[in-house]
């Protein structure tokens, strides 16, 4: 059941045809791990969070740079943990998003992560340069197959929100295409499995 | 009326999206087939929520003005 | 000499575009006569639930603030028009229009045809979203797709105002990569960028100036900004 207060805040997403107020209610009781706060990841857990997944498991437990990791934690934030400042900082934009900080996995290649609970397989999303690499695979390709460093903010943008929206999609239409994708001028182009394992 | 009617909401506090939001949302609470009432009143509604419901296959299934505003009926399709 | 966005909306798309400006160093003015509703929450990033109530670009304007301490932000709490616009536009070198009214949309559009500033439409609606690099008088314009209003009566449904909040991620970065390659001289393509973000699928219309265009055609018809050419469509 809905709260007076949800109906309201969800109510862009409860007026899509495909959506609903059951739609919404998925959302709510969903659960994503979330295993990279870079920029990248911040964007993805930014839009989860807005969009009423009910609970985000962030982990990194990396400082926050100089910089901050904007538009979610300012730079007056450098210095501390990622996982834990952002799970302080998504609670102000959306209570229904109940954000924990999470257990890190043994090491792995860098790059984004998104686990929606039920998923099969990983949903890896990355950004270098002016590039953005988005898709579901069982394993993140190699440092060689998608390079890391250095992403324009809009090029890790586009790579966190496109994150969040195939997330969403699963978490809704129980869509996933297995493959990961480049984008740099606009179109998708399949990136070839990684030979290098 | 000729079919006994499931749910009644009455959206005339509400302005657009929000009246087609509860409507929808009172839709998914009663079974295909199933009537729900709704009470609405202005010219925005009288117009849009019909046509909304049309659009996602229910069946608007009558009309009447009345004092306190309009009611329609609508049949959930699906 | 420093550079300057004008930011039309700070709603969904203004929201996601704003602080990627301003990552890139770049002023930004930015136009709202909005307060945030709780509606808004579920895509308009900058604003946090204790926001609700207050004036949207000054909202904004503090989060940039405290992401990027330094940032020149001239946020302005009202709405674009055509006694405004001149002003607005002032050492502007390129506009993002992330309005969400047709009204706006072709006003804004005209005004940087006659003008001849470089404009990025950006529009969501649903699931899909769209991007138009707009070049005046080199590439298509809106008008040139678009070519006006709907007309009177025909109000858009209440489902129209559904959409997929990280959406706005998405078509923000793509504006402002235009955005970006437009001040620095790099090509933009006459064309129109679609995104369906149900099937995860980008695709490329091109587009083409149109000669007949009433704007930005060979022999224009609109050659100053009129008010009553953008009134807002009224119920019949």
């Amino acid at each position: 059941m809905l709260s007076e207060a949800q109906i309201e805040r969800y109510a862009r997403h409860i007026l899509l045809r495909e959506v609903g107020g059951v739609g919404q209610e998925r959302l709510l009781a969903a659960e994503v791990r979330i295993d990279g706060l870079s920029s990248v990841g911040i964007w993805a857990a930014h839009y989860l969070a807005l969009a009423g997944v009910g609970r985000l498991v962030l982990v990194d437990p990396r400082p926050i740079p100089a910089g901050g990791l904007p538009p979610l934690l300012p730079a007056a934030l450098a210095g501390s943990a990622r996982d834990v400042s952002a799970v302080a900082a998504l609670g102000a934009h959306n209570p229904d998003a109940k954000a924990v900080v999470g257990e890190p996995e043994p090491k792995r290649d860098g790059g984004t992560i998104l686990k929606p609970a039920g998923a099969n397989l990983s949903l890896v999303a990355r950004a270098a340069g002016e590039a953005s690499f988005v898709g579901w695979a069982d394993a993140p390709p190699c440092a060689r197959c998608i390079p890391s460093g250095g992403a324009a903010p809009e090029a890790a943008a586009l790579a966190g929100s496109l994150a969040a929206s195939r997330v969403l999609a699963f978490l809704l239409f129980g869509e996933v295409e297995r493959g990961i994708a480049r984008i740099e001028s606009g179109r998708e182009e399949a990136l070839a499995p990684c030979p290098h394992r | 009326m000729m079919q006994s009617v499931a749910r009644t909401v009455d959206i005339r506090s509400f302005r657009c999206p929000m009246t087609w939001v509860r409507v929808k949302l009172a839709l998914e609470a009663i079974a295909v087939g199933e009537v729900l009432e709704v009470l609405l009143r202005g010219e925005e509604p009288e117009r849009n929520i019909p046509r909304s419901a049309q659009d996602e296959g229910h069946e608007l299934l009558g009309r009447e003005e009345g004092p306190e505003g309009t009611r329609i009926w609508l049949r959930k399709g699906c | 000499m420093e550079t300057t966005v004008l930011v039309v909306g700070a709603g969904g798309l203004g929201c996601a575009a704003l602080p990627l400006l301003a990552a890139h160093g770049l002023g930004v003015r930015v136009y709202d006569d909005d307060v945030v509703s709780l509606d808004n929450l579920q895509r308009q990033l900058l604003f946090r639930t204790a926001d609700v109530g207050r004036p949207k670009v000054e909202v904004a304007a503090e989060a940039l603030g405290r992401m990027f301490p330094g940032a020149r932000v001239e946020a302005v709490a009202d709405r674009l028009t055509p006694e405004n616009l001149p002003r607005a536009l002032e050492g502007v070198a390129v506009v993002l229009d992330g309005s969400d009214n047709f009204p706006t949309r072709f006003l804004i559009n005209d005004a940087c045809v006659l003008s001849r500033t470089p404009l990025v439409h950006g529009g969501i609606l649903r699931f899909t979203g769209q991007v138009m690099a707009i070049l005046p008088g080199r590439t298509a314009c809106y008008r040139c797709l678009f070519e006006d209003l709907p007309p009177a009566g025909a109000v858009p449904s209440c489902s129209e105002a559904g959409v997929l909040g990280a959406l706005c991620g998405i078509v923000a970065a793509r504006m402002v990569k235009q955005a970006r390659a437009i001040l620095e001289g790099r090509e933009v393509g006459d064309e129109i960028w679609v995104h369906d973000a149900r099937q995860g699928r980008s695709r490329v219309v091109p587009l083409g100036r149109d000669e007949r265009c009433a704007v930005c055609g060979e022999a224009p018809s609109i050659r100053e900004l009129d008010a009553s050419r953008y009134e807002e469509a009224r119920a019949a």
